[in-house]
């Protein structure tokens, strides 16, 4: 009999990386958590590299779980010379997206590349964008030897079919049109002084010189707005009112009214509100894109697919782009890969996960001669599938289309804000008309653009990216990533609180690993380590890890069953290791959580005493008072007590769920009136989370995500919940004071405008005044309640 | 009090210059990465490694 346990050191951290080291792997004097991280600062410390560790304590990336055949594909001519950025005889560039660079360390390794291999002659990274340029000699040098070097150390490469150079034409044409209003707005409002210090007694020469120098710097100006008009045009065309048509139509008025008071001699028209409108408008936009630039959510549908697939040609494999997969290809798909396009089954059966399509964690069986949609996840031995159509007209394309429209791209509720706005302007407009015409009729196009003019949405227009951007921008600061700044408006309606236990409440690296059972020989621990280290589930890392230092060997029918375990076949024996239930078919009376069996017969069982996050208890407290909460874990009840505690009475507690019964709990909780945010790892949760109406996923480590979260929240910021929660909820207060303040400005120019005394002068102030100040005080007071609540970093 | 048609003329031209050397300046990606450069700038060459880098950022 064997019983041991270990506890996690938090005593010894790993020189490369940081994590905690459980095992006793040491180099150079030098302590480290894995063979990879050592392997690392090997090669590092070869190449005299060592500044690298100077720079930053601990600037490493863990080095676990990374296989060597992923760039295969990368041998593929066609392949590569379509990710080339330039290639001549000697020398060829490319840029790669490195998601895992993270500090000024990452930085300065990236750039002394040349240094590890010579044949790679220049390195330059852009830290924002986190991608690096790298330039080499690709006759000596092939482009997959460089992605396994990155990979090697740490940096491993995110190949995508997408252009790199959309993103950079998008930046600068911001830029420019910024440059542009700028230019305009600050000529504009000089050449405009004269006429607020009231030289009407001009002489005509200069006052028709300068009106017409005025509308010629004001017409760049439309070309920065065009933005604008594009959009409002295109939400025009499909019947729809986005509060770009309003700004677009107020633009409009703005210029023809000036343009025409220019030109009739009858004024100097409204250019300087005009310019500088335009001017603050765009830095919204910019500030709204500068707020988004480090983590990019939305992967491109075609960086989710692998890049080239394997196909069978006669007896030989070739590996192909999958733009050239045609009707009628085979084609042989290995476990985890995903299917590139719709096909038919030609193996016996398989297993597919359709969790990137439908949301359902449970893989479908599949029988020879199904269908296999695109998207789908083959899980098992490798299997051999036929095309039935080319990539292109996939199901999935359609699917990712009809949900990812181009035409509108405003938030819906300013899209509410933005159609009532404009039907009121519209009326009071009308009203004025009519008016007028009965009063003095002479004044009826003065008043009617007057009220177009002065009515913008534009303050509004600037209330919401300016707090939710701010929001978000703090926010991310402390580990907390936003999908879009549309979110922090799911966050108000939030009733009911449901979270996952291991990973979310519990730190998934640490807390004790206990085995009890029949000594393990070293072909036992050989076999634990390649059959846990097949699987994700927090618990299958920890006990890999444990046995690391084992050695991989080759294991037949290898089968995982999320929520239950994994079996297969090793020396013709079966072997399981899973949740007590599944392993033997009734409860073990240790209720332990994962058992190990050889051809049915326990060999041992390892427990796991988790480790709750700092401060839960004092911020479930907290919460208690705001939300329903309720525990949903699929793991089985031991902690029960514990957790009693922590929740205090009448709240739910449900364990040993499976992920069907995760996603059944929170649709009843919405039928039921709940609105349900749900925290959760994100690798068996993600149908609960994406049905949920606020979904978080928790992870340890940054680098990984998961596409049907909103949002991804660092595990420290448990400890900090109730603070994150307030602050945001506290941002809803101030978009509406700061939608408050736009309408008063709106009430005033308004006053103005319908009793004929809007003139340029008093435009000029109101407008930029009025977004001014809202941006001003969004930006102010959302600052303020993060210092408030605790929340900037 | 004629000569202020000419100075605005000349402003308004030497104003416009400077716009075109922004948006030239935009263009050849200028503004593409504002943060790397001042991570990079910090970093020590050691003199037994001495590797010109002459690179023109894109």
């Amino acid at each position: 009999m064997q019983q041991w346990s270990e506890m996690s050191e938090t005593v010894t951290k790993c020189y490369h990386c940081g994590t905690n080291c459980t095992g006793h792997i040491g180099y150079d004097e030098k302590p480290f958590c894995c063979e990879g991280c050592k392997t690392v600062y090997q090669l590092i410390s070869d190449n005299g590299l060592e500044d690298y560790y100077n720079i930053e304590d601990h600037p490493g990336i863990s080095m676990s779980g990374k296989d060597d055949d992923r760039f295969v594909y990368l041998d593929n001519e066609e392949v590569v010379n379509a990710l080339y950025s330039y290639k001549d005889e000697r020398k060829a560039m490319i840029t790669l997206s490195l998601p895992d660079i993270h500090c000024s360390s990452c930085v300065w390794l990236l750039e002394n590349l040349p240094l590890v291999n010579k044949n790679v002659l220049a390195c330059s990274v852009n830290f924002v964008k986190k991608e690096a340029s790298i330039t080499f000699d690709h006759h000596h040098i092939t482009l997959r030897k460089i992605a396994m070097i990155l990979t090697g150390i740490g940096y491993s490469p995110l190949i995508t079919a997408s252009e790199t150079h959309q993103n950079h034409k998008k930046t600068f044409s911001i830029n420019i049109k910024l440059g542009i209003a700028g230019f305009c707005f600050g000529n504009v409002m000089l050449l405009s002084f004269p006429e607020y210090f009231g030289f009407q007694s001009f002489d005509d020469q200069y006052s028709t010189f300068f009106s017409y120098l005025i509308l010629g710097l004001s017409i760049p100006s439309l070309y920065s707005a065009s933005g604008y008009f594009v959009s409002a045009w295109a939400s025009v065309k499909q019947k729809m009112i986005s509060i770009d048509v309003p700004i677009a139509l107020g633009i409009l008025a703005l210029f023809l009214r000036s343009f025409y008071e220019v030109v009739s001699q009858t004024g100097a028209g409204y250019f300087d509100s005009l310019t500088g409108l335009v001017f603050f408008l765009l830095i919204g936009k910019w500030f709204q894109g500068k707020t988004y630039d480090t983590l990019s959510f939305e992967r491109d549908f075609n960086s989710y697919f692998p890049l080239a697939v394997t196909k069978i040609s006669g007896e030989t494999d070739e590996i192909i782009p999958i733009k050239e997969i045609k009707k009628g290809d085979v084609l042989r798909i290995r476990n985890q890969e995903i299917i590139p396009a719709d096909s038919v089954l030609l193996e016996n059966s398989t297993k597919v996960n359709y969790s990137f399509v439908t949301g359902e964690e449970q893989p479908v069986e599949i029988k020879m001669g199904e269908q296999i949609f695109a998207g789908g996840r083959q899980l098992g031995p490798p299997i051999m599938i036929k095309a039935l159509k080319n990539v292109e007209q996939s199901y999935l394309t359609s699917l990712w289309e009809r949900h990812n429209p181009e035409t509108i791209t405003s938030s819906s509720m300013l899209n509410q804000i933005g159609k009532y706005f404009t039907m009121v302007v519209l009326a009071i407009a009308f009203i004025t008309a009519l008016y007028w015409s009965y009063a003095n009729p002479s004044n009826i196009w003065m008043t009617t653009t007057a009220v177009l003019i002065v009515a913008c949405p534009c303050a509004l227009a600037l209330s919401v990216p300016f707090t939710f951007g701010n929001v978000m921008r703090i926010l991310g600061n402390i580990g907390v990533y936003l999908k879009n700044a549309e979110i922090v408006s799911k966050f108000f309606s939030v009733s009911h609180i449901v979270f996952d236990k291991t990973g979310t409440l519990s730190h998934s690296g640490a807390g004790e690993m206990s085995y009890e059972g029949v000594t393990l020989t070293n072909e036992h621990k050989n076999l634990l380590f390649t059959l846990a280290g097949s699987s994700i589930h927090p618990y299958s890392v920890k006990i890999a890890t444990h046995f690391q230092n084992a050695a991989k060997t080759l294991i037949q029918e290898f089968n995982e069953f999320p929520g239950k375990g994994m079996s297969c076949v090793y020396n013709g024996k079966k072997y399981k290791l899973g949740s007590s239930q599944w392993v033997l078919q009734e409860d073990f009376d240790h209720t332990s959580s994962v058992l190990f069996s050889e051809d049915e017969k326990i060999i041992g069982h390892f427990d796991f005493k988790p480790e709750y996050r700092k401060d839960l208890k004092a911020q479930i407290e907290i919460l208690r008072n705001k939300f329903d909460l309720s525990l949903i874990s699929g793991d089985n009840d031991k902690e029960k007590e514990n957790l009693s505690e922590v929740f205090g009475e009448g709240t739910l507690l449900k364990f040993s769920q499976k992920p069907g019964d995760k996603l059944n709990y929170i649709e009843d909780l919405q039928k039921s009136g709940q609105k349900v945010m749900m925290m959760g790892d994100g690798l068996n949760d993600a149908p609960a989370l994406m049905k949920s109406d606020l979904g978080i996923s928790i992870t340890d480590d940054i680098a990984v995500f998961t596409p049907s979260s909103d949002v991804i929240m660092d595990g420290k910021n448990i400890s900090k919940m109730s603070q994150v929660l307030n602050f945001i909820k506290s941002s809803q207060i101030i978009l509406g004071i700061s939608i408050l303040i736009s309408f008063l400005y709106n009430v005033v120019g308004l006053s103005f405008a319908v009793t004929g005394n809007l003139t340029p002068l008093v435009a000029a102030i109101l407008m930029p005044l009025s977004s001014v100040s809202v941006v001003a005080f969004a930006s102010v007071a959302v600052y303020l309640m993060s210092v408030y609540y605790n929340v900037e970093k | 009090m004629n000569v202020i048609f000419i100075l605005i003329l000349v402003s308004v031209t030497i104003a416009s210059a400077f716009l075109i050397g922004f948006i030239w300046a935009v263009k050849s990606g200028q503004f593409d990465d504002t943060y790397t450069p001042s991570v990079r700038m910090l970093f020590d060459k050691k003199p037994s490694k001495n590797k010109k880098e002459e690179k023109e950022k894109k």
